[in-house]
């Protein structure tokens, strides 16, 4: 059992839309934020040898960034006619995820049977 | 009548189990020895085993041993060694390194994809792996520190069909995906050995 608690670095994910054939566009650009995260997780270890385990692992992520001066941009060209919007937005995204992980342990300093 | 043999025959077993294997020696190696100890002096343990309905007298070093269970002191009994060996011990042969890679499932308010609602995250699953050091204080506790690193993708494509109900098709869409990645420290439980 593992009980975390870090402050990790976060990005926001960023999309385009374009349709060329019109010239519209609508861009949501990324940003980066530091918050608290909280990790629990629980896992199991299988002794390989002496000095290495097998491990399988799952454990949970939660998390609530506040992400600031996130642009959007909205563009729309049509005949002779333009019409362009951008604006900076500052949201919070909850982020939960379960994350089932596999791997390798190292053991350093055990006792040889 | 045979069975109400076995009804007084059945707790003399069990009460000369019990009175004769109630100590316990772990050995720094882990080994448990079930057993009767019989004495002790300042480098020795003293003790006896039942196998094959045979007595078996036998004596251990207290080197050997990390700690035992007397039942004529009705207490744990630690070796009698300096307790700054004992700790050292523990540590040096507890520090554990993980690498572990797999799957980041997204849930809850993450996971959703609802265009109306402007706290859904469209997030897909993604990976995530980590690189953790814990270091064992203690025979159930011990301290961690992780670098993790998580990708999930962004579910571009509701969006998409709904901005070509819209303006009509032809939308091609372009995503850079929810990344964590940094250092986390905590506290790790052992549920067993």
């Amino acid at each position: 059992m593992n009980e975390l608690v870090g402050k990790p670095n976060f990005t926001s994910a960023g999309s385009t839309y374009t349709q060329s054939a019109s010239s519209i566009s609508f861009i949501e650009g990324t940003a980066s934020a530091h918050s608290f995260a909280f990790i629990t997780s629980a896992g199991l270890r299988y002794k390989l040898t002496n000095y290495l385990c097998a491990t399988v692992a799952v454990d949970f992520l939660f998390a609530k960034p506040k992400f600031s001066n996130v642009t959007l941009e909205e563009t729309l060209a049509y005949g002779y006619g333009f019409y362009s919007i951008s604006q900076t937005i500052t949201f919070p995204q909850k982020i939960e995820t379960c994350n089932i992980k596999g791997g390798l342990t190292l053991i350093f300093g055990a006792i040889k049977h | 009548m045979t069975l109400r043999r076995f009804q007084y025959i059945l707790p003399l077993l069990f009460i000369s189990l019990l009175s004769f294997s109630q100590d316990l020696i772990i050995k720094k190696d882990s080994t448990r020895i079930l057993c009767n100890i019989t004495g002790e002096d300042s480098l020795t343990i003293y003790y006896s085993q039942r196998k094959n309905n045979s007595l078996l007298n036998s004596k251990i070093s207290k080197e050997l041993v990390l700690k035992y269970y007397s039942s004529s002191s009705k207490s744990i009994i630690k070796k009698r060694v300096n307790k700054k060996d004992s700790i050292l011990y523990e540590i040096n042969s507890r520090l554990h390194i993980n690498f572990l890679a797999g799957g980041a499932i997204p849930f809850g308010i993450f996971a959703k994809k609802n265009l109306s609602d402007t706290n859904s995250g469209f997030a897909n699953k993604g990976i995530t792996s980590n690189i953790s050091a814990t270091l064992r204080f203690y025979r159930f506790f011990g301290l961690t520190a992780m670098y993790m690193y998580q990708k999930n993708n962004l579910d571009a494509n509701i969006t998409t069909q709904s901005l070509q109900a819209k303006y009509g098709v032809g939308f091609e869409s372009s995503s850079t995906p929810w990344l964590v990645k940094g250092f986390m420290g905590g506290c790790f439980l052992y549920l067993s050995r």
